[in-house]
């Protein structure tokens, strides 16, 4: 405010007595002006003091003011709350905070606050920093600056708690580490120690493990405890510890402060607990499918107040933990089958191999790569055609994109050639392989090297070749002395030598189709079934052939009902072998005699000759192997059946090498039907014989 | 009267033929090895052969004959206990060829048929 009249003005003509009461009147003028002036003054600072407050209540931060209390030596030691703002309570959780200490407040309180503040009621310097106030629980961010003069030693300090924000970073933190440390470790112990160690580290207690759950028993393979304490590892059963057995089951974090003030634990838990100096913990069960899994553990052998964030550190470290633990296992589980799976497929005494769908080699076991002679890196350049003999690579070719087109697996036997150009035979079995999405992406192929067994058979079918070859002389002589007696008969020989004669000529006849049998069976060993083609009338052969099986038969009827059927591209005294075989066999196995029904009908694009009986049957399992060579049925009612085991071999070589296919039906006591089938002949204007071999 | 070179050197055939093949219808001379055969100066009017002899076997022995003009055109029958050897026969000239075992009637019509 201004005040124009000045104190030193003097009335114009200097009259004493009214200059007195003039200057009277205008002290008391110019004090009411003063007093009116300092009125003013103090408004202003209420206003200013009460515009101060609300502005410090305003803050959504924590205000307040500090003086800074100073030891003779002038060391800070503690200070005392001038000023505070409505949030600081919320902030601090200090109630009634102004006018009192914070060594009366809070005696833990950390030197270094003191220090701090000090510094800056010393200096006037202003700082920002974050520090935990152990004895607050609290995290703190805070601005402190000097307020008023270096001698009144005040400092204000505007801050926040920010406990949760370092509790989240620090759980950041922690998990973090804890995910570097698991990236590292690839065995199941190791990361059960990484984590454990970094548990107990990280949360300053005592001990730290992670066991798995087997049912009531648990497995501790490795704790981390501190010296003084001895390891608790190893295999315990809970069954005697109801306490310990529904913390497990209950699958929630159980959190002990003291054990031996806790009302919650039984009295065996606590023995226990206590016998391991365990005296606050904190457990945490993992439960997979519903079952208890695994358990991680970290106990303190003093009480301790765990807080919420440390819970939940080791709630999230139980379950990472259980996680890598569990792909580790898986891996190494995997690893392991991978070893074990390449350790048989190396050590195997078949030889293994992958090929793609074009036939080259993508994965070739060391035992296909000796029976080739090939180191396994060149047999990965080949196509499975270099490795087929010539001859075979047709039939390869066909098998292999059958099993392609329909994903059915197949069994082959072939010659493959060594690198040293050697012949090897071998039987392979060859499956598809699909991929995760169930498409067709590659074949595996199971070889064994059957050579040897080959050169067996080959041997065995030249002894058969060569024994039935030098029989066929004798042979011959026996059946035309028969033949010279029975000619050489007249009315003087009884009727009895005549019927021996005729029985013993029988008898010729059956070894004479004996020897051809095994011939037959020698030359299909030695691929040399020679056949002589030409078209044929199927109804005019099985006509002939029904006839003459009717025959040798009093006991059976053979019925066969001509149909219009196409001609056939084959052999007719071989096509008449099997007809023969199939129908001797239909009277053979039906002893008691019956109905025989012979049918022939076209099927898509092939003629199926079937020969039914009414007799035993073929027991079940057995109807494949009845093709196989010296196969027979082992049934004491067919016993009485004679035959050595040749006669479906051969007719289903002579089949196949018409490019048809053999087969029978059965039922046990019901009769079996016996097919083959056989691929229309197309005219191509030849019908010229060709011999196949 | 037939006159039959017989090579066979198994004693039950040589038998047979001879009970088979009779005089005065037929005059039969057994040899046991084909070498005993090329010593012979005289002819038959058939050969019959056993394919597998003792030293030179059969087929030679008939490709030997059909290769020589005094007998080249005598017919030659083989005989033999090994199957499909019709080819085989046919390329060393033979006439005809009976497998092992044959009867008595097919080897006498045989014989007639070719001889005649």
């Amino acid at each position: 405010m201004e005040n124009k009249n000045t104190s030193n003005q003097r009335a114009p003509n200097g009259a004493d007595n009214g200059d007195l009461s003039a200057a009277l009147a205008t002290s008391a003028r110019h004090l009411q002006q003063a007093e009116d002036t300092i009125r003013y003054q103090q408004q202003q600072l209420h206003r200013l003091e009460v515009r101060s407050d609300e502005l410090f209540n305003s803050l959504d931060e924590a205000f307040c003011i500090i003086e800074v209390l100073f030891d003779a030596g002038r060391q800070p030691i503690d200070y005392r709350f001038l000023k505070i703002n409505s949030v600081f309570e919320q902030q601090t959780g200090i109630v009634d905070a102004l006018g009192r200490t914070m060594r009366e407040i809070a005696p833990a309180h950390e030197a270094h606050w003191f220090e701090i503040y000090g510094a800056i009621a010393l200096s006037g310097i202003p700082r920002r920093f974050e520090h935990r106030a152990e004895a607050l629980d609290r995290f703190f961010d805070v601005y402190a600056f000097r307020v008023g003069e270096p001698k009144d030693a005040q400092v204000g300090i505007l801050f926040k708690n920010i406990a949760e924000r370092k509790q989240r970073e620090e759980l950041q933190a922690y998990l973090l580490q804890l995910s570097d440390t698991l990236r590292t470790v690839a065995d199941p112990l190791e990361i059960q120690r990484a984590v454990s160690q970094l548990a107990q580290h990280h949360l300053g207690a005592d001990r730290a493990y992670y066991c798995e759950i087997d049912g009531d028993t648990i497995h501790i393979q490795h704790d981390e405890f501190r010296q003084g304490l001895s390891s608790v590892a190893g295999s315990y059963s809970v069954g005697g510890f109801p306490l310990l057995q529904a913390i497990i089951n209950d699958g929630k974090a159980f959190v002990v402060a003291d054990v031996q003030a806790s009302a919650n634990i039984d009295a065996e838990f606590k023995t226990l607990c206590l016998h391991h100096q365990v005296f606050s913990f904190i457990g945490v069960p993992i439960t997979k499918k519903d079952q208890p899994s695994a358990l991680f553990f970290v106990a303190c052998r003093t009480p301790r107040q765990w807080k919420g964030h440390e819970i939940e550190l080791v709630r999230e470290t139980a379950q990472l933990t259980w996680a890598a633990v569990e792909e580790a296992k898986a891996t190494e589980a995997l690893r392991n089958s991978e070893e074990n799976y390449r350790a048989i497929v190396n050590q195997s005494i078949a030889g293994i191999l992958k090929m793609d769908l074009q036939g080259h080699v993508i994965f070739s076991n060391d035992q296909f790569c000796r029976m080739l002679g090939y180191e396994c890196e060149e047999l990965l350049q080949l196509d499975t055609d270099d490795l087929v003999y010539a001859e075979d690579r047709e039939r390869h070719h066909a098998e292999f994109v059958r099993m392609v087109t329909t994903g059915n697996p197949y069994e082959i036997e072939k010659r493959m050639v060594r690198k040293d150009g050697a012949i090897v035979w071998v039987n392979n079995h060859v499956s598809p392989i699909y991929d995760k999405n169930g498409v067709l992406e590659a074949a595996a192929v199971v070889s064994i090297d059957v050579s040897r067994q080959k050169e067996l058979e080959r041997l065995k079918d030249e002894f058969i070749g060569i024994a039935s070859h030098e029989l066929k002389t004798p042979i011959t002589g026996i059946k035309a002395y028969g033949e010279i007696i029975a000619g050489l008969m007249d009315e003087s020989v009884t009727p009895t030598v005549k019927q021996l004669v005729g029985k013993m000529n029988l008898q010729v006849g059956r070894l004479v189709k004996l020897i051809y049998s095994l011939l037959n069976t020698s030359q299909l060993g030695g691929g040399q079934l020679a056949l002589h083609l030409e078209v044929v009338d199927l109804n005019a052969l099985l006509e002939e052939h029904v006839l003459q099986g009717q025959l040798t038969t009093a006991r059976h009827r053979i019925i066969f009902n001509a149909q219009q059927l196409p001609h056939v591209f084959g052999d007719v005294e071989r096509l008449g072998q099997v007809v023969d075989n199939l129908l001797s066999n239909a009277i053979k196995y039906d002893p008691m005699g019956g109905d025989i029904i012979v049918t022939a009908q076209e099927r898509g694009g092939f003629v199926r000759v079937s020969v039914q009986d009414f007799g035993m049957g073929i027991p079940k399992g057995a109807e494949e192997k009845i093709f196989e060579r010296f196969y027979r049925v082992k049934d004491a009612s067919a016993s009485s059946a004679s035959g050595i085991g040749l006669g479906l071999y051969i007719c289903r070589a002579i089949i196949e090498k018409h490019q048809g296919r053999i087969g029978v039906d059965s039922q046990v006591d019901e009769g079996s039907t016996f097919y083959f089938e056989l691929p229309i002949h197309i005219d191509k204007g030849s019908n010229d014989d060709h011999i196949l071999r | 009267m037939t006159t039959i070179f017989f090579v066979e050197d198994d004693q039950s055939l040589q038998e047979i033929a001879m009970l088979i093949f009779p005089e005065p219808d037929f005059k039969l001379i057994v040899f046991n090895r084909a070498e005993e055969l090329l010593s012979e100066t005289s002819y038959p009017h058939v050969y019959v052969l056993d394919k597998q002899l003792p030293g030179m076997d059969g087929l030679d022995l008939c490709r030997m004959l059909k290769s020589n003009p005094s007998t080249q055109e005598i017919p030659v029958v083989i005989l033999s206990a090994a199957p499909n050897i019709t080819e085989l026969a046919a390329n060393s000239g033979a006439d005809a060829v009976l497998e092992k075992p044959f009867s008595v009637d097919e080897l006498q019509t045989l014989i007639t048929a070719i001889s005649a």
